[in-house]
Formats: C-alpha cells, sequence, structure tokens
C-alpha cells in the first residue's frame, strides 16, 4: 500500500505493476493513477503483446487496445480517424477524470 | 420548451417547427417500436397528437424513466446501439417523405460563431476545422452515393434522448426523425469517442450492440469509419461552436467538454480536408 490517499474517495492507493509499469490502484474505486510517461509505456508494451501473439487481430491504431467487450473489429476494416484523441500527456486519473466530468455533456443536444 | 404535468411530458415545439410536420413526425414515432409512442389527444387541432397553441406544435408524451446522469457505469451503450439498428432497418418509405434534420444545423452553427467576430485562438480553431467539412454532412450538399441511405434516422442521438416508459429503452424526440443517412445518428457518439469523452470500452459497445442488431453501417467491409468520420467531424466542429457560443447545454461548471471539443478541432484543422472519396 503507497500512503497516498485516492483523489476520488476515501480509499487509499495500492501500487501494482504492470508491464514493467508502476501503477496505482484504489482499494475502494479501483481507479487507477498514471504518472507522466505511465500511459504511454504501458501502450507500447499492449502493442508488442498484439504483435507477438498470432491469433491476435492487428491494432486499430498504432498502441490502442482493442475494445474488451461489445465489439472485436473485423480484418479489413479501417482504423479510427487520425485526429483520435490520444490519451493524456499529464498524469491523470482514468476513473475520475473524463467519465465523471464529461458524462453530463452527453445528455444534450446541440 | 417541455413541462412535466402529472404522469405525462407537454412538448410546445419551436416556432419555425410547422405544426403539420410535427403532426407526421408523431404519427410516425407511434409507428415505430424504437420511438416513444406520444399520447393521442383526441379532438385536438391536428388530431390524433397534435394541438396547436399561438401558431406553435404542443404534444404530449408519456413521463418515462430517464438515465442516471450521475452514474456513467449503468449507461446503456449496447441498448442505445440496438436501438439505432432496428430504426435504421425499417423501412424508410416508412417516413413519407419527410427527411430528417440535422446537417443544416452544422452550418447555422458554425455561421453563429463566425456572426460573433471572435478571433480568440479557441474560435479560430473551431472555423478552421470548419472549413474542412464535408459538404453534405453542413448542409451544403445531398449526401453522395457511397454513403449508406436512405434509412430512418433519429437524427439528434444524445443521451438525454433515452428513456423507459415501462416497456424498455426507447427514443424520445421526433424533432429530427425522418429520412437520412445511418451515419449520422452514431456520428454524435462517435464525436464523443474521438474527443476523448467517451473510452473505448463504450463506444465499443454501443457499435457492438448496432452490429448484433444487424445495422447496416457495420456491414460496410470497409468498417464504419469512411462514413462515420465526416459526419463525426461535422458534429464535433458543431458543438465545440455551440460551446463557446455558451449554448448546446453543455455544463457551465464543467470546462472539461469544451476544452477536448476545441482540442479535436485543432487536431482536425492541423490534417486537413476529409480523405477519399467522401
Amino acid at each position: 500500500m503507497s500512503n497516498f490517499k485516492c483523489p476520488k474517495c476515501p480509499g487509499m492507493m495500492r501500487t501494482y505493476t504492470r508491464a514493467n509499469v508502476q501503477i496505482e490502484q484504489c482499494d475502494n474505486c479501483r481507479g487507477i493513477f498514471l504518472d507522466y510517461g505511465e500511459l504511454e509505456a504501458v501502450e507500447r508494451a499492449e502493442a508488442q503483446w498484439q504483435q507477438a501473439a498470432p491469433a491476435a487481430p492487428p491494432p486499430a491504431q498504432q498502441g490502442y487496445a482493442q475494445p474488451q467487450q461489445g465489439y472485436q473489429q473485423p480484418a479489413g476494416y479501417q482504423p479510427a480517424p487520425q485526429w483520435q484523441h490520444q490519451g493524456h500527456q499529464q498524469p491523470h486519473y482514468q476513473h475520475g477524470h473524463h467519465r465523471q466530468r464529461g458524462f453530463g455533456s452527453l445528455f444534450f443536444s446541440t | 420548451m417541455v413541462v412535466a404535468v402529472g404522469d405525462v411530458v407537454v412538448k410546445a415545439h419551436r416556432a419555425g417547427d410547422a405544426p403539420a410536420v410535427v403532426a407526421a413526425r408523431a404519427a410516425l414515432a407511434a409507428r415505430l417500436p424504437e420511438l416513444l409512442a406520444p399520447v393521442a389527444l383526441p379532438g385536438a387541432d391536428l388530431a390524433p397528437y397534435v394541438a396547436v397553441e399561438g401558431g406553435r406544435a404542443v404534444t404530449v408524451w408519456p413521463r418515462g424513466v430517464p438515465l442516471d446522469r450521475e452514474d456513467p457505469d449503468a449507461a446503456p451503450w449496447r441498448g442505445l446501439g440496438g436501438l439505432l439498428a432496428r430504426l435504421h432497418r425499417r423501412e424508410p418509405e416508412e417516413a413519407g417523405g419527410l427527411a430528417a434534420a440535422g446537417p443544416d444545423r452544422v452550418a447555422r452553427s458554425v455561421e453563429a460563431l463566425r456572426r460573433t467576430g471572435r478571433d480568440d485562438e479557441d474560435a479560430r480553431a473551431v472555423l478552421a476545422a470548419a472549413a474542412t467539412l464535408a459538404p453534405w454532412t453542413c448542409g451544403q450538399a445531398p449526401w453522395p452515393s457511397s454513403v449508406h441511405g436512405p434509412v430512418l434516422v433519429h437524427g439528434d442521438v444524445h443521451l438525454g434522448q433515452l428513456v423507459d416508459a415501462g416497456a424498455g429503452l426507447v427514443l424520445l424526440d421526433v424533432d429530427d426523425l425522418g429520412v437520412g443517412v445511418s451515419a449520422w445518428d452514431l456520428a454524435r457518439p462517435a464525436a464523443w469517442f474521438l474527443t476523448g469523452l467517451v473510452g473505448e470500452q463504450e463506444w465499443g459497445s454501443l457499435l457492438g450492440g448496432y452490429a448484433d442488431a444487424g445495422g447496416p453501417l457495420t456491414t460496410d467491409p470497409r468498417g464504419p469509419w469512411p462514413e462515420l468520420e465526416p459526419a463525426a467531424r461535422a458534429l464535433t466542429v458543431q458543438t465545440a461552436a455551440r460551446g463557446l457560443l455558451g449554448r448546446g447545454g453543455l455544463p457551465a461548471d464543467d470546462d472539461l467538454p469544451r476544452r477536448l471539443l476545441v482540442e479535436a478541432c485543432r487536431r482536425i484543422a492541423a490534417g486537413g480536408s476529409v480523405p477519399g472519396p467522401l
């Protein structure tokens, strides 16, 4: 257990190592904190894993994971456009950040 | 304007919406299981669904249970994909020639931003992105033959349009309902995904629900993006323009959506015009 508190809930952050990258995860809400460069490191490791796995489909976008559920992009599909959002350069809080804060904006038309 | 009265909701439509057109759209919604059905008003001016007050159409709808705005994890992305797919598979003739609204609203929002004369960095980014839009995505031209249509579309998809009125989740709001292209209904969620407002998993669930229900956009062997990208680009530009104008319902206490939308416009402008035949 690291000694910093989750920025979103009363839980404490616990340190895990994934693909040689240290990741802090809240033991309560499961939110994940990534320091500068860590997301990119995980993405690189994931891309290497996908290239190494013979049965895995090609990545839709360099460094981007396939959806975990719902939709396996068939071979031959064109990738998402290059202006796709590519994550943050700054430390970011994956659970609380975009999903909670931006969610209200998905309820309005233009 | 929408007012809840007991177990129904009364909607006064925009002054510019001709009551006869609202009546046709309401009657269409009554026939479509994917749409919330209006409440019949026997004896109304444009019976069975539309009363006219001061020249405006007024309709009445059952009051359903909306989605929880505080709970992103509960958002029914797969269900929304399935609803849209089933709507898109209906015979477009059911619309009786009604055209969906949508692309013309993009042009109006961009024009409104231009008229303000704003010349700050954000406004310049949005206007530069607007200059790259394909003509069919902003009401300047009919959709090209390479775009899948005509299909029945809702025309104004967002999470506030989903409601459960007792028989499962349906879409509400008929103001833009009609014949259009399938890409338009998926374009706003796609714009959310491309700007970073929703994640890969939410977008994947929506597209999975759409594909599993046989939605026409995902049957293209190239996948949905060649058609979806130009429309998602237009809705990103429009939503960003409305955000800068202080309209469009973006939350006042949360600057993140506006910032993400303007950043997406910067990336669009840097990338230039839509590649390919679209």
